[in-house]
């Protein structure tokens, strides 16, 4: 056990592609832990799907032994953190677990959205902040305008703010000393009951639950029965230890200040709740440590196998991603459209989207999603208030009193050029504008307040598109207001497609029905007959659009007495139904579903 | 009584449409090919024909003592019916007056000319080697070598067509009298240089609208012409539909021989090897086939989708007497659904399509799959 002033316990915040991960490897290295060989890339994100989006998904965390300059050995623990706005609660308990974190911001890039983000995280939790200029071997690397932009924009001293590159190992010992001697060791009595902070927790099919916590007070051994002091359940210890790159180091006891890991027979993660607070059942904490939250789903799906015989597998799919995945939701759903299927509700869009990809790659399944959808409150005219996830579930229009959807606070950073561009995207998308900050000469940050419905579907793509890539986002949310919400019904010759449905502002309602009726024009292939598209508000018809019927679909000439082959195409040409789903009398392939959901061109 | 179908896959030059087998660059094979087709003969010696068909590839663009030597084996090695009805296929090009002549004197009774199209860019588009007028020569040769019953194809639905000019194409087959004029739309295949231009966006497509307004226009021109609508790209006058490609919808049998040929022979459907050379060795080694015998659900479907295509239509009866139960008791809904989109008619005894189920008879076909 080391001595609690020999500890810093850190984390790294940068925005994305700024070189977290990279730096994280780095420092790895030069403590000696990980060999060439060993190496991997980006040795903390340890995700498949993590690697290729260059995104951290959950929070990791590892602890390097490290000798400076003063001949004293440190050890540091590294908690990495979500660099994604989806996971900001989780990004928020790694932070809680540290004392200080290194501001990495790429000189080329500046600073951006999400640096800013975090950066107040990390500063509404009393963090030492420690910037770090990455990036300077890049030709555009304008370190010292850089380093003006963090004091003018953040407010610290960066003169001494090591000049590195991650990439090419350059200054990474200058970012070791300065972690020794700025960031603070942490405080703490280990005399006092335990209480130590669930940061992260996942599921491992030998172990079940491995918690990761940071203890704050007391000592946590091997044996102990801990009670987890919101969720009220209690387990016996069987193992603690630290985390070391290479795998977990087994510990008698862990006491205030380390970081580290135990497991207790735990079956399931919703029982280790982030942000929950570890105590022990003989000598419990009067008080929890502040700042736990349950976090819920923004942003809710339908999602259904494309085959509707895989729902089986569907669903086991979903309860294994929710081992490790305890913001993950869902619950059995049907639709006379799509069959049977899962409502899942997620953090938001990229948490969505994570997840329907790892289904897809993990699990193999080909799924059908339906448009996401916030969580409208509709307050109807008996008084009853309701919470309505799923658009099917809306209640008839005389039914409601009112209805109020969420509202984020967003901010948007944008080079001043494309200003103009992005004011037009939040006016369009019904933003509300508070004020505009400059950063410097050439980039402004934008503060608008934006109902969540409007961000859902393709506004970061849009935004990408209207600033040639160069604006950066990132919004939380902030409350229900009231709102003119209205259900758009999608009618296909006649009959209602539940899975199409979708909660739309009034104002919003006629533009997107028509392009969704034009898009299903073009995915809806031919049938026998003339098939009506329409797009409605209750009884009323804002849009219509007309697939034609099928004038032709004949084997011309039949030559030569191959009749095998022209049975094989006509077999083929009836397998190709089946895969289609059945609306009605009208035969709909599953692209339909999915061309709905980007309608942004 | 079967029919003999007998595959030459020769050609001067691939057209950019064709993905039938048939090579340009192989006439030296031609007599060893012409050699083994006789010694292919041999397993079928005796059999009785009624219908004969050289297909291909151009049958005429061989020389013609090859090809007059394999007509020769057919009628030594077969029981040929007297008055069976000889096919030979031919393009424009490859044959003149005397080469009908001689087919003519050794015994073939119809032919099948390639023509296409009757105007000079549509036949450049399809990359075909003759131009109308070489075509309109080769019908009158034809004619003047004592050729009455006569087929020419017309091809529609190319890009660069419009209405008006299939129509004078059609116009001048017509006044031409012949007899049996085969018309088809353009399909592209993927395996060919028109499915290659086709994915990448290179070749000019025709709609699916005006396709069926040209083909309607056609129809009903051929028509009012006295020809009948026999089959979905087959009209003819009276007494000239082609009785060897009848035997395909009506499932009777048929020998094939040859590179890439099919047989129906025995209740089974069986295939050649595809290459010249493998076809050669196949023979040399009398290579077995792999056989395919028609199930009883897979003989109920054909008797469906193939009978269907004769416009005629198929007779409940003729059902009953092959598979011992009325068509009604498998295929009530479907009849029930087809007739009710106007896609098929209901007779008394016969079953059929309407012009309507002609446009989109796939879709029909495919509820008769079992």
């Amino acid at each position: 056990m080391a001595d609690k002033k020999n500890i810093r316990n850190f984390c790294i915040i940068a925005h994305i592609d700024h070189g977290k991960s990279t730096l994280a490897d780095r420092l790895l290295e030069k403590t000696g832990i990980v060999s060439e060989r060993d190496k991997q890339d980006q040795l903390l994100d340890d995700m498949e799907l993590e690697r290729e989006r260059g995104i951290t998904i959950k929070a990791r965390a590892v602890r390097l032994v490290y000798k400076a300059n003063d001949g004293e050995e440190y050890i540091l623990n590294l908690i990495d953190t979500p660099g994604h706005v989806d996971f900001n609660y989780e990004v928020s308990r790694s932070l809680a677990a540290c004392e200080g974190a290194i501001l990495i911001v790429d000189a080329a890039q500046g600073i951006e959205a999400q640096t800013l983000a975090n950066t107040y995280l990390a500063i509404d939790h009393d963090l030492e902040l420690m910037p770090v200029i990455n990036k300077i071997d890049l030709p555009s690397a304008r370190p010292e305008a850089v380093i003006e932009e963090i004091e003018n924009i953040i407010g610290i001293p960066a003169e001494d703010a090591p000049k590195i590159s991650a990439k090419n190992g350059i200054g990474i010992e200058e970012v070791l000393e300065k972690i020794v001697t700025d960031i603070p060791a942490p405080k703490g009595d280990e005399k006092a009951p335990l209480k130590a902070l669930i940061f992260d927790s996942y599921y491992d099919a030998y172990k079940g639950v491995i918690i990761y916590f940071r203890v704050v007070d007391g000592e946590l051994k091997t044996g102990d029965t801990i009670r987890l002091m919101m969720t009220g359940k209690e387990f016996e210890v069987v193992e603690v230890g630290y985390l070391q790159p290479t795998g977990f180091l087994k510990a008698n006891k862990l006491s205030a200040g380390e970081v580290g890991y135990l497991t207790a027979s735990i079956k399931n993660v919703q029982d280790t709740r982030v942000g929950d607070t570890i105590t022990l059942k003989d000598n419990p904490a009067k008080e929890p440590l502040k700042g736990y939250k349950q976090v819920n789903p923004m942003v809710y799906c339908g999602i259904y196998p494309a085959d509707g015989a895989k729902y089986e597998d569907l669903r086991e799919a979903l309860a294994k991603l929710q081992l490790n995945d305890a913001s993950l939701v869902y619950e059995p759903e049907t639709s006379i459209a799509l069959g049977f299927g899962f409502r899942c509700g997620f953090l938001g869009l990229l948490h969505m989207e994570i997840i329907q990809e790892r289904l897809e790659r993990e699990y193999n399944l080909d799924l059908v999603t339906t448009a996401p959808s916030v969580i409208y409150k509709v307050t109807k005219t008996n008084g009853e208030c309701i919470d309505i996830a799923n658009p099917t579930n809306m209640p008839d229009g005389s039914e409601i009193s009112y209805m109020e959807e969420p509202i984020v606070k967003a901010d948007i950073m944008v080079p001043t050029e494309f200003v103009g561009n992005i004011m037009e995207l939040c006016q369009d998308r019904r933003g509300i504008y508070h004020n505009m900050t400059y950063i410097d000469d050439t980039r402004a940050q934008l503060h608008y307040d934006l109902p969540l419905n409007e961000i859902i579907y393709d506004f970061f793509d849009a935004l990408k598109s209207r600033t040639k890539g160069y604006a950066s986002f990132d919004y939380e949310l902030s409350g229900y207001v009231k709102s003119d919400l209205v259900k758009l019904d999608i009618l296909l010759n006649g009959d209602m497609v539940d899975a199409l449905s979708f909660i739309v502002h009034e104002s919003k309602a006629y533009a997107r029905g028509r392009r969704i009726a034009e898009k299903l024009k073009e995915s809806i292939p031919r049938q026998l007959f003339e098939i009506p598209i329409q797009a409605a508000v209750g009884n009323k018809i804002i849009a219509r659009e007309t697939v034609k019927a099928l004038r032709k679909d004949v084997l011309a000439k039949c030559y030569g007495g191959d009749i095998t082959r022209k049975k094989k195409l006509l077999e083929k040409q009836k397998e190709g139904k089946k895969r289609m789903r059945q609306v009605g009398s009208v035969e709909v392939p599953q692209e339909a579903f999915m061309s709905v959901l980007k309608l942004d061109e | 009584m079967n029919g003999l179908y007998i595959h030459l896959p020769f050609c001067l030059k691939k057209c950019l449409y064709c993905d039938f087998v048939s090579f340009s660059d192989c006439f030296s094979k031609a007599p060893v090919y012409i050699d083994a087709l006789i010694c292919e003969m041999q397993e079928y010696r005796g059999e009785k024909l009624d219908t004969v068909y050289f297909g291909g590839g151009t049958p005429t663009s061989l020389p013609e003592e090859l090809l007059l030597k394999l007509i020769c084996a057919v009628f030594e090695n077969f029981e040929v019916k007297k008055n069976a009805e000889i096919t030979v296929e031919c393009n424009p090009k490859t044959a003149g007056l005397s080469y009908f002549k001689n087919l003519k004197n050794a015994g073939v009774n119809r032919l099948s000319i390639g023509t296409q199209s009757l105007n000079d860019s549509e036949l450049a588009f399809l990359g075909r080697v003759h131009s109308a007028e070489d075509a309109k020569k080769c019908i009158l040769d034809a004619k003047k070598a004592g050729f009455e019953n006569i087929n020419a194809d017309l091809m529609f639905g190319l890009g660069i067509q419009t209405k008006e000019s299939v129509l004078a194409s059609l116009d001048e087959l017509i006044s031409l009298k012949i007899p049996h004029i085969s018309c088809y739309s353009l399909i592209i295949e993927e395996n060919t240089p028109f499915g290659k231009m086709e994915r990448e966006g290179k070749l000019k497509l025709m709609d699916e609208d005006t396709e069926r307004d040209i083909y309607l226009s056609i129809s009903k021109s051929l028509i009012k012409n006295g020809y009948n609508h026999y089959e979905i790209s087959n009209y003819a006058k009276d007494g000239y539909l082609s009785c060897h490609n009848t035997k395909y919808w009506k499932r009777a049998p048929y020998i094939g021989l040859g590179a890439a040929s099919h047989s129906f022979y025995q209740n089974k459907r069986f295939q050649n090897p595809d290459g010249i050379c493998e076809y050669i060795d196949f023979v040399k080694n009398k290579g077995r086939r792999t056989k395919e015998i028609v199930s009883q659900d897979d003989a109920i479907s054909e008797f469906m989708f193939l009978g269907l295509r004769m416009l005629s239509g198929i007779s409940k009866n003729e059902f009953k007497k092959e598979f011992g139960f009325c068509l009604n008791d498998i295929f009530q809904k479907e009849i029930n659904e087809l007739t009710a989109l106007n896609l098929l008619e209901e007779n008394g005894d016969i079953l059929r399509l309407t012009p309507r189920g002609i446009d989109v008879s796939n879709e029909v076909f495919i509820r008769f799959l079992i």
